[in-house]
């Protein structure tokens, strides 16, 4: 008897591939992060955002999942609120301007969800596990320059304070706006799957190829952005499934 | 059990970071804007330029952390 397994479109899984999801990173809301460095190919035009995210705690108002320093405030933040939404913030058109808003829905956050944030010169949008959450109009350019803090991405934590706290798993960042079927294909119904055929810039799967142990992150895009675990950030085998 | 031990600034010098999780003294987390205090975290045996000050759980760190000394006020736009 053949086993067909499904496949989604844009995903061409190769032959033989061995994709599995062993490890996430475990914050602990304190001050440990990952530092995904400064580098230029993680200011892109248009912009996904791609991570699955299980808090343990909601200690502040605004608890920082990542943060793209820059701009006044930072360029990019998202963020989970005491209120169970996810939040973002992209600095648009000049220093200190910006768009930030809760997602529409709110959701048990002590769970995994997969969150999705894109920007296509039109309109932001945010995903929850594979649907469509909100969409606002906006057609400025993402303001990238830095306020003299440097552009550097750390996931886990936010320019000034309040970190999150819980699980971060299989991050990803590309250089344009995925389609809202790419969104849910990456989904993939609550088990993360292979996402190379997207071609991200980076793409940090969080302790798997690099075995679960030491300090390095492999950025497994095309970007190069190896990220250093930062303050003592633990690799977790607690994974969505 | 992970503890955490908040020090004075003047005290990061005195840190060996080998002992305690923190990476390095510029990537310490500090009270806001006094920045007057910081804090490292361990797991074991407590190091010897801690001994005598006080331990919290995460769960007490993180109670203190949400005070307004170390959030700030500062924020991004909310």
């Amino acid at each position: 008897m053949s086993l067909v397994l499904p496949t989604f479109a844009g995903f061409a899984q190769p032959a033989g591939s061995s994709f599995s999801n062993d490890y996430s990173i475990s914050v602990d809301g304190s001050d440990d992060y990952l530092d995904c460095g400064d580098d230029s190919s993680l200011n892109v035009a248009n912009l996904t955002i791609s991570l699955w995210f299980k808090s343990s705690g909601a200690t502040y108002p605004y608890n920082y999942i990542l943060t793209k320093y820059g701009g006044y405030y930072g360029t990019i933040h998202l963020r989970y609120t005491t209120a169970g939404k996810f939040n973002f913030f992209i600095g648009f058109g000049a220093f200190g301007a910006h768009v930030q808003s809760d997602f529409d829905t709110a959701f048990t956050l002590t769970d995994w969800h997969h969150v999705a944030l894109t920007y296509d010169g039109s309109h932001i949008k945010g995903y929850v596990d594979g649907s469509e959450d909100f969409s606002v109009a906006e057609t400025r350019s993402i303001y990238y320059t830095s306020d003299g803090d440097g552009q550097a991405l750390h996931i886990g934590k936010g320019k000034y304070a309040n970190p999150a706290e819980g699980l971060i798993d299989e991050v990803s960042w590309f250089g344009s706006a995925l389609s809202a079927s790419d969104i849910t294909a990456m989904y993939n119904s609550g088990v993360p799957t292979d996402i190379s055929s997207l071609n991200p810039v980076s793409w940090w799967r969080m302790g798997d190829n690099d075995g679960g142990t030491g300090t390095t992150v492999t950025d497994e895009g095309s970007g190069g952005n190896d990220g250093t675990l930062t303050n003592g950030p633990t690799f977790s085998s607690t994974v969505p499934s | 059990m992970r503890k955490y031990v908040i020090i004075s600034a003047s005290d990061v010098a005195s840190v060996d970071f080998s002992q305690v999780d923190e990476t390095s003294a510029q990537t310490l987390r500090y009270n806001r804007p006094a920045g007057t205090k910081t804090f490292v975290k361990f797991d074991g045996s407590t190091p010897d330029f801690l001994e005598g000050k006080t331990q919290y759980t995460h769960s007490e760190i993180m109670t203190i952390l949400a005070t307004e000394e170390w959030t700030g006020t500062d924020f991004p736009p909310e």
